[in-house]
């Protein structure tokens, strides 16, 4: 009917897309996000948010299911695109834009899916293979076992926290599909309430081809992008992201200098900015040392994000972190802190560490 | 005298009715679709309930014996002058009853704030 295309064509004028980053493809990832925001898109924050999943480069089989269950937490109707290479951007996203208006299909996918418990069936039949029950997971939700499990999914155990009192402690990854967070890093966090009283950091599938940096200046202003975008000051974090996209396209000429001592001022001037981003994970110098850090992350966030225009303007290139010290540097902060902190570090690139060897060989 | 009253109730139960049946004919999938809580790609290993502490709902319990005692003192207050001691025995009866909660929420942890 004429109605309903129209309103579909509407709609699809005004999609979200949930853009995620394969280790190794960053700069495909800038397009993503230029095009998409090019298209009159948004960037979705979450599946439920999403209309279009879009994969970055090549995903190793653990991203792999990360995106799996990603992809079944979108509601309908929702497209996958997967982008190789940051040449075939336009393409792809205009066949994304087409396919979103296949109503028939939509509507088949909404009467196919799978539903939640199916999904845990999957989740338990995985770590249960050993076992060989596999009905057991499908009954134990029924009756209820002898813990409550409230949909399937357990109530925590409580255990001291660092003050201590008795509280719950939850098991909580902040994982590899996450906005301004590095790419194929999982951190396992133990919550005790808000705070991360343990932390252990993973990388998926390895830690893909390190790209020779000649973006040094392009990446440098993306981590000023994630560090105010995480901060909450979205106005300068859209001029971050001009900016960084006129790096890409004409280099670090005149103009694009003057725009970032301008966004400098702006970021020196504000009240609000200092105050969010003050006494996070001051570091000292032993501490740099311990944790194999460059130089220039010493003193707290504030001090590396205002370091972080310099090193852009210079073309510095970014600190290699290894997994081992990450979970040290978060332990004892809160979630949106603990953000915040990783996004402020300017991570180029992050290596597995000794722990994760000794697991994997073990 | 009535017939207002009715008129409304029916107006009311048709409009609801003939929604929820303009819901189930054009909806695509008319139950809605159940997805587990976004844990960033991996299904969550406990439930979210487990974030919230069991004090902070004796908490809210005690703070609701409480009100309604208070409730039970706004008249008591108009009156206690003319019926003299009596009432305020009998309005202490009723306070250490309520006591015997709070001794109870106490004894299960639920005013431990640090």
């Amino acid at each position: 009917m004429g109605l309903s295309d129209v309103i579909a064509r509407t709609a699809a004028r005004h999609a979200h897309a949930l853009v995620v980053e394969a280790p190794g493809s960053w700069r495909t990832r800038v397009m993503v996000e230029r095009a998409v925001l090019a298209r009159g898109w948004r960037l979705a924050v979450s599946p439920a948010d999403a209309d279009v999943l879009v994969v970055c480069g090549e995903s190793g089989p653990r991203l792999a299911d990360a995106l799996g269950l990603v992809w079944h937490q979108m509601p309908g109707p929702r497209v996958r695109v997967d982008v190789r290479r940051y040449d075939e951007v336009a393409a792809r996203l205009d066949d994304a834009q087409a396919r979103l208006l296949d109503t028939a299909h939509h509507r088949d996918d909404a009467q196919h899916r799978p539903a939640a418990h199916d999904l845990l069936d999957e989740q338990d039949g995985d770590d249960d293979e050993d076992h060989g029950d596999h009905d057991g997971g499908h009954e134990g939700m029924d009756h209820g076992d002898m813990e409550m499990s409230p949909g399937g999914i357990p109530l925590a155990e409580g255990g001291a926290d660092r003050d201590g009192l008795e509280m719950d402690i939850l098991n909580v990854r902040l994982g590899p599909v996450l906005p301004h967070w590095p790419a194929g890093l999982v951190l396992r966090c133990s919550l005790q309430g808000d705070v991360i009283a343990s932390a252990q950091a993973e990388l998926l599938d390895g830690s893909g081809r390190c790209e020779q940096d000649p973006e040094a200046p392009g990446r440098r202003v993306d981590d000023i992008v994630s560090v105010l975008a995480l901060a909450g000051w979205d106005a300068a974090a859209a001029e971050a992201r001009a900016i960084r996209d006129s790096v890409l396209d004409h280099g670090l000429d005149d103009e694009t200098r003057a725009r970032l001592g301008r966004l400098a001022r702006r970021m020196s001037r504000s009240r609000i900015l200092r105050w969010s981003l003050r006494g996070l994970r001051p570091l000292t110098e032993q501490d740099l040392a311990q944790h194999g850090l460059p130089a220039d992350a010493v003193g707290d966030a504030y001090d590396r994000a205002m370091g972080m225009l310099d090193r852009a303007v210079a073309g510095d290139a970014g600190a290699v972190l290894s997994t081992d010290h990450l979970g040290h540097l978060v332990k004892g902060l809160d979630l949106a802190t603990a953000r915040l902190v990783i996004a402020s570090l300017g991570m180029q690139e992050l290596r597995a560490g000794h722990a994760e060897h000794e697991v994997a060989h073990g | 005298m009535y017939s207002g009253v009715l008129v409304t109730g029916v107006t009311v139960v048709v409009l609801v009715l003939g929604l929820h049946v303009l819901h189930r004919i054009t909806a695509i999938a008319p139950e809605p679709l159940h997805v587990l809580p976004f844990e960033s790609g991996r299904v969550p290993e406990q439930h979210a309930l487990s974030r919230y502490h069991v004090r902070w709902y004796l908490a809210t319990l005690l703070f609701l014996a409480f009100d309604v005692e208070m409730l039970f003192m706004y008249p008591w207050a108009v009156v206690v002058a003319q019926v003299g001691a009596t009432a305020v025995v009998e309005m202490f009866l009723f306070l250490g009853a309520l006591f015997v909660a709070v001794l109870w929420a106490w004894r299960e942890g639920a005013l431990r704030w640090v």
